[in-house]
């Protein structure tokens, strides 16, 4: 019983990543590979607060969405300036920046040793101590996110985003304002992985800076690509594969030892795979593979 | 200091080998293949093989890993990139190249572990003296090495036919192969070298360092920067700018903690790209082909 809820909840939290890095993966179409880094921003925030005061539960999660979304718009106000790939450099250079600082920083984080004692916050007088209790806020805050996400991609902004991913200079021409738009975008995906951060902090109560590594970057991105780019529902299916599939091989019997190389190599092979013969995801919009070349 | 600035030059050269096989390589696929550091670290890995397993000697050992490495290219390279270059924009070969990375690297870690290795005994090595700078037999050979591979690429890119074609390639794919340039054999060409490159670049760092699994992907991030930094058209250029900027970590490392090493040089990069208007680095540019 502990298991499923356990699984249910780490499923919640990917699939929040996921669709927030949808918007900026899918929607604005440009790949970065920083939103581990983000997460982790979140999840150090919450840790701070919870265990050098008391913060309520609405405060930290407040504060992990807006210091990871103060960050987000950091990044993105020099990078929108760099081509595709670059800004993929750039993105993998932030990530990298964040987990040395997670690594080194030592008094603030905690170092390699990480941060431990992290107790949920409370509201109200309820504090989601319990399995059950917390499913309910996470599905809570999905709900929240996922909704947010989805009017966003439908509102007039979400179609100018997607109309800059087709032709950004046809954007320009029709007088919008390309660069805000990316920023905003960027500041509201960063702040939703804040939150994911925040919950997982408050969850698992310890956090290192292993669990935020570029691999995770990639593991989220696998995520937004396997179930298909710029689809709300593609994130989501996405995450639930990728979070779900590798947790049946327990049931196979491999020792754990190799659990998580076989994870790995699992999502490799889904990226690979996917790439190869579906670029455009399980249930995506948007192909950037043979489709898209024949546009 | 000036031991650190004299230790910091066979690193650079590394970097600078690994710079050269991204760059070498990228000019001509025009995509990030992130899948390259598996190619540096194959080799070494095939050669520790190689000694502890079937008992080669250990310049028998390091061709043999270095084999191996530009086996796997070539095979990788008839696999999957000929047919996917063709109908994929550069965002799904990085992304498959990313794919590729994380599954190689999980077959490594099954079939290796992640354990600590080394090529050579454990223990210090000889060391020679040089103006009260101590510097290893190791490091010697580092850089002689890449000082004669370096001459000799920059040479053959400048003065013969493969490198003329290259060149053309480089400039325009389609135009090279509309003009004669046999493109397909250049490409496979152009995938040995720059994995022979990484193959020798990853068993000098295993003789120099002990070699782990994680060992290729921070000279490879090291490698893009000094690329990027130093230009993707010169050769000579990309080696150099290697050359200063791992000397310019490591003085910085000296002075605030080598932990740093990697904040200072990607706070540079960042500096850098958004500093120096660059056409291939900024919006509205000619670089990008996707």
């Amino acid at each position: 019983m502990n298991y499923g809820l356990h699984i249910m909840i780490v499923l919640c939290i990917y699939m929040m990543l996921a669709t927030s890095l949808n918007l900026i993966a899918g929607t604005l179409g440009v790949i970065s590979i920083a939103h581990a880094a983000f997460y982790a921003i979140g999840a150090y925030t919450t840790a701070l607060l919870r265990t050098q005061g008391d913060a309520s539960l609405v405060a930290v999660l407040v504060m992990s969405i807006i210091t990871a979304g103060v960050a987000g718009m950091a990044l993105a106000i020099p990078a929108i300036r760099l081509r595709n790939l670059y800004f993929l450099i750039g993105t993998l250079a932030f990530q990298i920046l964040i987990q040395n600082l997670a690594m080194n920083w030592t008094p603030v984080t905690g170092g390699a040793i990480g941060i431990s004692g992290i107790t949920p916050g409370s509201v109200f007088g309820w504090r989601p101590d319990a399995p059950t209790e917390f499913l309910l806020l996470a599905l809570a805050v999905l709900l929240g996110t996922t909704f947010i996400v989805y009017l966003l991609t439908n509102s007039p902004a979400g179609r100018t985003l997607r109309a800059m991913r087709e032709d950004e200079l046809y954007s320009a021409s029709r007088g919008k304002n390309i660069g805000r738009y990316k920023i905003q975008a960027f500041s509201i995906a960063c702040a939703i992985a804040g939150l994911a951060g925040s919950l997982h902090a408050q969850y698992t109560s310890f956090i290192t800076p292993t669990g935020f590594t570029v691999m995770e970057s990639v593991f989220i991105l696998s995520m937004v690509v396997l179930g298909g780019r710029g689809s709300v529902w593609g994130a989501l299916l996405g995450a639930a594969v990728l979070v779900l599939i590798p947790e049946s091989l327990r049931f196979l019997g491999f020792p754990t030892a190799i659990a998580a190389e076989l994870r790995m190599l699992l999502y490799g092979l889904a990226l690979v795979a996917c790439m190869l013969w579906r670029p455009q995801g399980l249930i995506g919009e948007y192909a950037f593979g043979r489709e898209a070349k024949q546009k | 200091m000036l031991q650190v600035l004299v230790t910091s030059i066979p690193s650079g050269a590394i970097i600078a080998l690994v710079a050269l096989a991204f760059a070498f390589r990228y000019r001509v696929f025009a995509f990030i293949d992130m899948s390259l550091p598996v190619l540096f670290v194959i080799a070494p890995y095939a050669a520790h093989v190689c000694i502890h397993r079937i008992g080669l000697a250990l310049g028998i050992a390091c061709i043999a890993g270095i084999a191996v490495s530009c086996l796997l290219a070539v095979f990788l390279e008839l696999a999957l990139w000929k047919n996917l270059r063709k109908r994929a924009p550069a965002t799904v070969l990085l992304l498959t190249s990313l794919g590729l990375y994380t599954a190689m690297m999980a077959v490594l870690s099954l079939a290796f572990g992640h354990d600590i290795r080394s090529l050579l005994n454990s223990g210090p090595r000889p060391t020679v003296r040089l103006c009260a700078v101590a510097v290893t037999d190791v490091q010697i050979l580092i850089v002689v090495c890449v000082a004669a591979i370096i001459s000799s690429l920059s040479w053959a890119h400048n003065h013969t036919r493969f490198g003329a074609q290259y060149r053309a390639m480089a400039n325009s794919n389609e135009l090279a192969r509309v003009s004669g340039i046999p493109t397909t054999a250049r490409e496979m060409l152009v995938t040995i070298v720059s994995a022979l490159l990484l193959a020798i670049a990853g068993i000098l760092n295993a003789l120099d360092l002990d070699l782990d699994l994680t060992s290729g992907f921070q000279p490879f991030l090291w490698g893009i920067v000094a690329a990027i930094v130093g230009g993707f058209r010169s050769l000579l250029g990309i080696a150099a700018c290697s050359l200063v900027l791992v000397a310019g970590l490591f003085a910085c490392g000296w002075y605030a903690g080598t932990k740093w090493e990697d904040s200072i040089l990607l706070v540079g990069l960042v500096l850098t790209a958004l500093l120096i208007p660059r056409p291939d680095l900024h919006s509205g540019g000619k670089g990008d082909k996707e």
